[in-house]
């Protein structure tokens, strides 16, 4: 459980579109490194310390494969290292990879961390915005798949006890697999008429459909859209005026940071590194409470 | 009337102006981030017409059934890789329920079920591409070349092959942040077995449903007039 599952829905998916779209579109070293530390250090509080582990091992050989690869497509660069097959290997080849890898990585690391922080009815209330129409479909669908799950096994359960499972034969597994998918569907689709003819006769689709939420858009919320409106903004006024422009060809630019950018510099890290100065501020508070008991 | 002023400006606004800024701005080298874009805005448009399209009750409800059926089958064929019935469950309803069904059934299929395994920018890829593929299933003129099974085998073969070029196009997007065709190629050539499980299991998955499944939605359609 993480403290970001309590903002309102809009503010987490604010802040989830602009650490893709920063990790996706810049080439610049700082900030794909800012970008995978903070995705791969917040994914730190939010899995297991296995599951991060495993997480941790997978983006490592994406990026590594990426890396070795990307010499193979890209002879471009000035410093070659050696040849392969008649072609250059580049350092700049290879290093661009690297910094490809790394912002792969960070996109898959910022999707799992906020696959953990939202949950999916934070998911329909932003459909709800869209299209209420779709978020009933949606919310539908979702409700069903437990649904048909459990119809599945007491279909099975039942044909089970009827014998007409023999555990001999594998034609007649599959065989029987299929006869319970057969008679879901026919249940399935039945109730899904009465479903329907129900929600008729209680008056859906007369009138203007209101739909329920429980997230209000309350003081906090507004204080932290707003802030992170601010820094964003600041940051993508810095990417306009090419403050984090890089490139890797033909050679590699220097590295030097103009001492008035500094302040783009700062608005990015201070979004990077929110969520996990955040969970550690909570995660001590929890302490000093716990301490207190 | 919102709805209708963001569906234009996403069509006539972001698009071009993606583009334009694509070409202009990076010197057209941001191919990803303008692919991702347009086809994010491709779905948000499709979404926010749906508000307006007149769909019974009854037909809402077993479209949310097909997806759920959909989910189910990715989750239950979790252990073996690439072998889904999702296509085919798509390809039935839209060849039963028409186009849009379809469409609706192959695109909401992609996000609910990613809500399982997973969101992220591959997202509106896959709903493209589920849902082209459920959208052509549904056109007048394939009717009765589907109905039949080696019209459907072929179909399930194409179908296939396109879902795993669409997302053969996401990955060398997002792997260089631009279109490089060698990367592309290198790319198709490591995913040709995934393609052929794409197109076998949709076969198989076809011609196993095709019976018991058209037999079902084809009887709910006449009964309850859906």
């Amino acid at each position: 459980m993480s403290f970001i599952t309590h903002w309102h829905p809009l503010v987490t998916f604010f802040f989830y579109v602009n650490m893709l779209i920063i990790s996706m579109c810049f080439d610049q070293p700082i900030i794909i490194l800012g970008a995978v530390v903070g995705s791969i250090g917040w994914l730190y509080f939010l899995l297991s310390r296995n599951e991060w582990v495993k997480n941790l091992v997978f983006y490592l050989v994406l990026a590594l494969i990426i890396m070795v690869t990307n010499p193979l497509f890209s002879h471009k660069g000035q410093t070659v290292l050696f040849f392969l097959n008649g072609n250059a290997v580049t350092k700049e080849a290879i290093l661009y990879g690297a910094a490809m890898g790394g912002k792969m990585a960070a996109v898959f690391a910022y999707s799992r961390c906020f696959a953990e922080v939202f949950r999916i009815n934070q998911f329909l209330y932003l459909f709800q915005k869209i299209s209420p129409k779709l978020a009933l479909l949606l919310s539908m669908a979702l409700g069903f798949v437990p649904k048909l799950k459990r119809q599945a096994k007491s279909v099975s359960d039942m044909q089970r006890t009827m014998g007409m499972y023999s555990k001999h034969s594998y034609m007649d597994q599959v065989l029987s697999k299929i006869r319970v998918f057969d008679s879901l569907i026919t249940w399935s689709l039945e109730q899904g008429v009465t479903t329907a003819d129900s929600m008729n006769a209680r008056g859906y689709g007369q009138g203007r459909r209101s739909s329920f939420t429980i997230y209000r858009f309350g003081g906090a919320d507004r204080v932290r859209l707003f802030w992170l409106v601010v820094i964003a903004g600041i940051f993508y006024v810095g990417a306009m005026a090419d403050a984090f422009a890089f490139s890797y060809y033909p050679t590699i630019m220097n590295l030097e940071i103009n001492p008035r950018q500094w302040i783009y510099y700062i608005c990015f890290v201070s979004l990077a590194a929110m969520p996990i100065c955040l969970e550690i501020k909570e995660k001590m508070k929890w302490n000093v409470l716990q301490s207190k008991m | 009337m919102l709805s209708k002023l963001i569906r234009r400006l996403l069509l006539f606004g972001v698009i071009p102006g993606s583009i334009a800024i694509g070409i202009v701005g990076f010197n057209d080298r941001r191919y990803y981030a303008v692919a991702l874009i347009i086809s994010i805005s491709v779905c948000l448009i499709y979404m926010l017409s749906f508000e307006e399209k007149k769909i019974s009750t009854r037909r809402i409800v077993l479209l949310s059934i097909m997806i759920a059926l959909c989910t189910l089958g990715r989750f239950l064929f979790l252990p073996i890789p690439g072998f889904k019935p999702v296509t085919a469950i798509v390809v039935l309803t839209g060849l039963y329920f028409g186009s849009e069904a379809g469409l609706v059934t192959g695109a909401m299929a992609a996000l609910v079920s990613n809500m399982v395994f997973g969101q992220g920018p591959w997202t509106p890829f896959q709903m493209i591409a589920w849902g082209l593929i459920g959208f052509v299933a549904g056109g007048r003129l394939l009717q009765g070349f589907l109905r039949s099974k080696i019209g459907l085998t072929i179909y399930g073969i194409i179908a296939g092959i396109a879902y795993s070029l669409i997302m053969d196009v996401w990955s060398t997007l997002a792997l260089d942040g631009s279109f490089v065709f060698a990367r592309f190629v290198v790319k198709v050539s490591t995913s040709l077995p995934f393609m052929v499980i794409y197109a076998v299991s949709n076969v198989v998955f076809l011609l196993v449903l095709r019976k018991p499944m058209g037999e079902k939605l084809s009887r709910i359609k006449r009964i309850y007039n859906i």
